[in-house]
């Protein structure tokens, strides 16, 4: 595995504990599942995903790529089992950052709704995963 | 060997982006022809490029069916043991068990038949497709992978024949 790759690697794993821990204390459920990477020499190596579910929700953090335009990591947040995107965590300044367009608020007047940047805390992560499991209707 | 799902749902995942990564780049392509007159080579004419924008969805569309398929005779051939078997999709989504030994929903059945159709329509260049069936592709990425989760979470995998 060449190093980026190997980085990448350790980082979704770190994120993931992090996640874990914070989640697991407020009844979602959590599994890891290998998931197959190819690395510039065509190289078959795995990092895990991690399945998140409570209730009826059920959510995948899949580790999308380590070369993205202005970070150093992509990790997405998707509604199982469709693969609906949901968030998605960029790996920058040293930290990952959560990108999540949460609903728009009844009373408010305005309509437009933008995925906002927010800084990984444990508050920030049950604050998204809540507001997901809240609202969040299937495509299909 | 095992197949596992996982896998499968992750390869349809993986088209949806290649799509979107295809259509910005098409659309930049497109946008910067209005500027940039000559920056296409000898055997690529604006036309192309405008039947690429019109046609790229459609494309990644006959892509994402191809794997659904091909997942689900992959599943068909371990289930009955059978790496001679062949199935077209109609028959497999329909004949396609559930993880439990139970059929799929009708209506998950329907929603994976209209992915098919949209597919057909597509392929075949038929355009007969009424437009009230037309649907983005990740409206018809959801319905495939809505019905791949019905499957077990792993199957044998028989080596075609």
């Amino acid at each position: 595995m060449n190093n980026d790759l190997e980085q990448f690697k350790s980082r979704v794993i770190r994120l993931e504990e992090r996640i874990k821990s914070w989640a697991e204390p407020h009844e979602w459920i959590t599994k890891t599942y290998p998931k197959k990477f190819r690395d510039d020499n065509l190289q078959p190596h795995e990092i895990p995903a991690l399945y998140l579910q409570k209730g009826a929700t059920r959510l995948l953090l899949d580790p999308v790529a380590n070369d993205v335009p202005g970070s150093e990591g992509l990790v997405d947040l998707y509604l199982m089992p469709t693969y609906d995107d949901m968030a998605s965590l960029y790996f920058q300044n040293n930290d990952w950052v959560i990108h999540y367009a949460f609903p728009a608020d009844p009373w408010e007047t305005h309509s437009v709704i933008e995925a906002k940047e927010i800084p990984l805390s444990e508050e920030s992560v049950l604050k998204v995963l809540e507001a997901i499991s809240n609202n969040a209707e299937p495509s299909f | 060997m095992q197949n596992r799902r996982f896998d499968w749902h992750e390869r349809i995942k993986a088209i949806e982006g290649e799509f979107k990564a295809a259509k910005l780049a098409v659309l930049r392509l497109k946008h910067q022809l209005d500027e940039v007159p000559n920056i296409l080579g000898s055997d690529v004419s604006r036309a192309h490029v405008n039947n690429a924008t019109i046609n790229i969805e459609g494309t990644y569309i006959v892509r994402l069916f191809a794997v659904f398929e091909a997942t689900l005779k992959s599943y068909d051939r371990a289930r009955h043991k059978d790496p001679t078997r062949k199935n077209d999709a109609a028959v497999l989504i329909d004949s396609t068990g559930g993880r439990r030994g139970q059929g799929i929903s009708a209506s998950i059945r329907k929603a994976a038949h209209l992915v098919r159709e949209l597919r057909n329509d597509w392929a075949h260049e038929n355009n007969r497709l009424p437009i009230e069936l037309a649907m983005p592709l990740a409206e018809a990425r959801a319905k495939l992978q809505n019905y791949l989760s019905w499957l077990p979470d792993e199957w044998d995998d028989l080596i075609v024949l």
